[in-house]
């Protein structure tokens, strides 16, 4: 099987040498069947890597260690679960992992554009097949996800035990699958400036592909956050490491690309600015990549032996000055005569949430680089961590979180006094007099304080929306009020959608928020002893030692007092596994809406005295919550429409765009 | 108005609920925690992240940093004076973030600089846009106040489309 995994690998790098080709040489000769016959190549490409990736799966599965791979990331006590997921726990199945994903993306491509986008079709499949081949090369010739040990190892090294957990199960691939998601929108955008055809078509066709790779980054990150959380054990859950920086930069420009194409889209504006966010958006895709593969910043993420730093660097530069290059030679034909009413619009506060993004984007980007920056200035090495960018962030954050209640409802064109007014006094007299009780309640911290007051504004200027949508249908078609807010979201999926995600987004900057009333304690306690924090009182209650089949646990377990009233018990664990130097802990964590209430199982003597980290993370479990409303509002969002998809296909297949 | 009236105080309540009630019990001071100093403290263990959050279990750097920074929280020293210790250990790189004199005030100040610079070219840009908006209603109003002007063109333009056919 694992001659076949790599014989798939070098069929495939010539099947996209070929897709990569063919397209073009097909439109230069006018030969339509070279385009077609690239499509096809495509689809065999897929084929050619899921052989691929079966064979290197079905070396994990049978313990095949042989293949070096496998034996570095397994072993034969891991859980079938692990051992699947151990597939992209390295360098060489990551990039599998990342082919498999855009060559199946490049098939759904194909089969959705049989008859559509046909100008456009020979660039994409062009360009999707060159990233495939980039990706093919290094497997291929630099490192061979089928590689095999000089003798077969009676077992393998085993998975990090950090990795042994739900959350890592899932944070990789949904990463990826954000990361490979945005090269199907850059295709068609590069395909739009090389067939020179750049009204909005494109930009419609890929709106629900960007929406996968920006909620898929999401989640990712959000599952990053929860695995630090519940497994790491500092009691923080985003440590701005570089490489989850990496994750959040295209995140942010994706983010800042998916409000911004809407004033194309009803105004036939930022036509440059909507492609360059795009390519940036792509470029810290695979900057993000590069990074865990270069060895030229040190992160908890990064692949250690990795030697494809070079190629990713040249890759990148590749694209973003392959991109730029043609955007500016197209700039004759992206004029649009920009016009506007008013300064105070919806279209200028669109500018402004996108300079707010990409601010913060261009924030982390530079804090990842200052200290390369600094070194080379100075000759200093110097760190730029947390302090950094929560100063740096925070007061950018807050306006664009002032933003966010301004611009869904600020009148296009110009807001008049009257919409003004209509829009926004309520929800500012709320958010004042919020703001108000907040201090008047023991709030004091400033950035805190205001971030609630934010909140409140934002929040009530979305329920009021819904309010004024539901009452409107209950009034004119007699409606229910609950039947009518039901209605009013399916009607009007992508609006109400986008406001349920911005909901979403409040929550997890709730949760955030709390962070600044974190509270924590550092006690050594012996059997029987207890200590205080806040309203709890926790008692400990002692020490169990015991061996499972592949590690020695610690387990510490603890008496939970709320106001004097029992609440349960937790238990927090050191964990020795075989084969590593480094235990790890296993925290343990009471949720509740207000607060989450976080044990460390520092440290332990043979006596059986305990040291424990005891923290109280405020309103953390919103940030969870957080992330399933933003789930749920991107699912409507990209719930089949098909008013919409008639739109679409109209544009797609040339035909007059209805007035929008 | 009926619903205005309904509304908003229940609106108040839950996000009041929501927000502050949890809060303001925690709001009271507390002292120096190992805590408060280890995550201002970079770990050089080649992980890239704080002292206070370093994911290995038993970090050669972050464990006896958080033992000494408690030893020295224990002889009253305050943050500052703990950070300087290690500063003066191990150079510039043992502090989490950038001083902010010299070349370093650069990583705090560009940022802002560049959302500063970019709302001004926001700024310049609509007023660009809305000028250009304002001249070619300008423009309209003066062609529709001049109906002769319109007639000859629109006659013109009769005949340039005969010739045409």
């Amino acid at each position: 099987m694992n001659d076949i995994g790599y014989l798939s690998l070098v069929i495939a790098f010539g099947v996209a040498a070929y897709a990569t080709l063919a397209p073009i040489l097909g439109v230069k000769t006018g030969r339509e069947e070279l385009v077609r016959s690239a499509e096809n190549a495509l689809l065999a490409l897929f084929g050619l890597v899921t052989l691929s990736s079966a064979a290197l799966l079905y070396a994990f599965v049978t313990r095949d260690f042989s293949v070096r791979y496998v034996a570095n990331y397994s072993e034969r006590g891991l859980p079938l679960a692990y051992t699947i997921s151990a597939f992209y726990a390295g360098q060489e199945g990551s990039l599998l992992f990342w082919t498999l994903n855009l060559t199946l993306f490049g098939t759904i491509v194909v089969i959705q554009n049989r008859r559509m986008h046909r100008a456009l079709m020979p660039y994409v499949i062009s360009i999707l097949s060159a990233v495939a081949l980039f990706f093919l090369t290094l497997m291929v010739f630099v490192t061979d996800p089928f590689a095999r040990l000089p003798f077969t190892p009676p077992d393998g090294r085993g998975l990090n035990p950090l990795l042994q957990n739900p959350g890592m199960f899932f944070h990789p691939p949904t990463t990826y699958l954000g990361y490979v998601g945005f090269t199907v929108p850059f295709a068609f955008a590069m395909a739009a400036l090389l067939a020179r055809q750049l009204d909005d078509a494109w930009i419609r066709s890929t709106r629900r592909w960007t929406i996968f790779a920006w909620f898929f980054l999401g989640l990712g990150n959000m599952f990053g956050a929860e695995w630090a959380y519940g497994v790491l054990g500092w009691g923080g859950y985003w440590g701005w490491d570089p490489v989850e920086n990496a994750s959040f930069r295209p995140w942010l420009t994706g983010t800042a690309y998916l409000h911004s194409v809407m004033v194309q889209e009803k105004k036939d504006m930022l036509k440059v600015w909507n492609l360059a966010l795009i390519i940036m958006t792509f470029g810290l895709s695979i900057l993000g990549t590069f990074l865990t593969r270069s060895g030229i910043l040190s992160s908890v993420h990064s692949f250690g032996e990795s030697t494809l730093g070079a190629f990713f660097l040249a890759f990148l530069a590749v694209i973003i000055l392959g991109a730029f290059g043609l955007l500016i030679n197209r700039l004759p034909y992206l004029r649009s005569e920009n016009q506007l009413d008013s300064f105070i619009s919806r279209e200028s506060s669109f500018l402004f949430n996108n300079l707010f993004l990409v601010g913060i984007a261009f924030t982390v980007l530079w804090g990842t680089f200052f200290p390369i920056l600094s070194e080379g200035v100075r000759g200093v090495k110097i760190t730029v961590g947390p302090p950094f960018y929560n100063q740096v962030v925070i007061p950018i954050g807050l306006a664009l979180i002032f933003i966010t209640g301004v611009c869904p409802l600020i009148a296009w064109r110009k807001a008049s006094m009257t919409n003004l007014k209509k829009n926004f006094l309520q929800p500012l007299v709320t958010a004042l007099v919020g703001g108000a009780l907040l201090f008047i309640f023991g709030v004091r911290h400033l950035l805190a304080l205001l971030s609630l007051a934010l909140l409140i504004f934002v929040t009530a200027t979305i329920v009021l929306e819904f309010y004024r949508g539901t009452r409107a249908r209950h009034e004119m078609a007699g409606e229910g009020y609950l039947r009518a807010f039901f209605i009013l979201i399916a009607r009007n999926k992508r609006r109400y959608g986008g406001y349920i995600i911005h909901l979403g987004v409040l929550m997890v900057i709730l949760a955030i928020t709390g962070g600044a009333y974190k509270v924590e304690k550092e006690a050594t306690l012996k059997k029987g002893e207890e200590m205080q924090i806040n309203q709890y009182v926790l008692r400990y209650e002692g020490l169990s030692l015991y061996p499972t089949q592949t590690q020695q646990v610690a387990a510490a377990t603890v008496t939970v007092f709320n106001q004097g009233k029992k609440v349960g018990k937790l238990t927090t664990e050191k964990v020795f596994h075989k084969d590593e130097q480094q235990p790890h802990t296993r925290v343990a964590i009471r949720m509740t809406l207000k607060e989450d209430l976080y044990i460390i199982l520092a440290g332990f003597d043979e006596s059986g005295t305990a040291t424990f980290r005891f923290i109280i993370n405020p309103l953390m479990v919103w940030m969870w919550l957080g992330g399933f409303v933003m789930a749920l509002g991107t699912i409507i969002v990209m719930w089949p429409d098909k008013r919409e998809r008639r739109r679409a296909a109209r544009y797609a297949l040339g035909e007059a765009p209805d007035a929008v | 108005m009926q619903f205005r009236v309904k509304f908003y105080p229940v609106l108040l309540l839950v996000l009041f609920w929501g927000t502050m009630n949890p809060l303001a019990p925690l709001a009271r001071a507390q002292g120096l925690t190992v805590s408060d100093v280890a995550k201002d403290l970079a770990c050089l263990c080649g992980c890239g992240l704080t002292v206070e959050s370093c994911t290995h279990g038993n970090c050669g750097f972050a464990e006896p940093a958080k033992a000494r920074i408690k030893q020295m929280i224990a002889q009253g020293r305050t943050k500052e004076e703990i950070i300087q210790v290690f500063v003066s250990q191990y150079g510039e790189r043992a502090m989490a973030a950038p001083t902010k004199k010299g070349f370093n005030l650069s990583a705090w100040v560009t940022p802002f600089l560049a959302i500063f610079v970019g709302a001004t070219l926001i700024y310049f840009l609509v007023q660009a846009w809305v000028r250009r908006r304002e001249e070619f209603l300008l423009r309209e109003q003066r062609r529709m106040a001049r109906p002769e002007m319109e007639a000859k063109y629109q006659e013109k333009l009769e005949k340039e489309l005969k010739s045409f056919d």
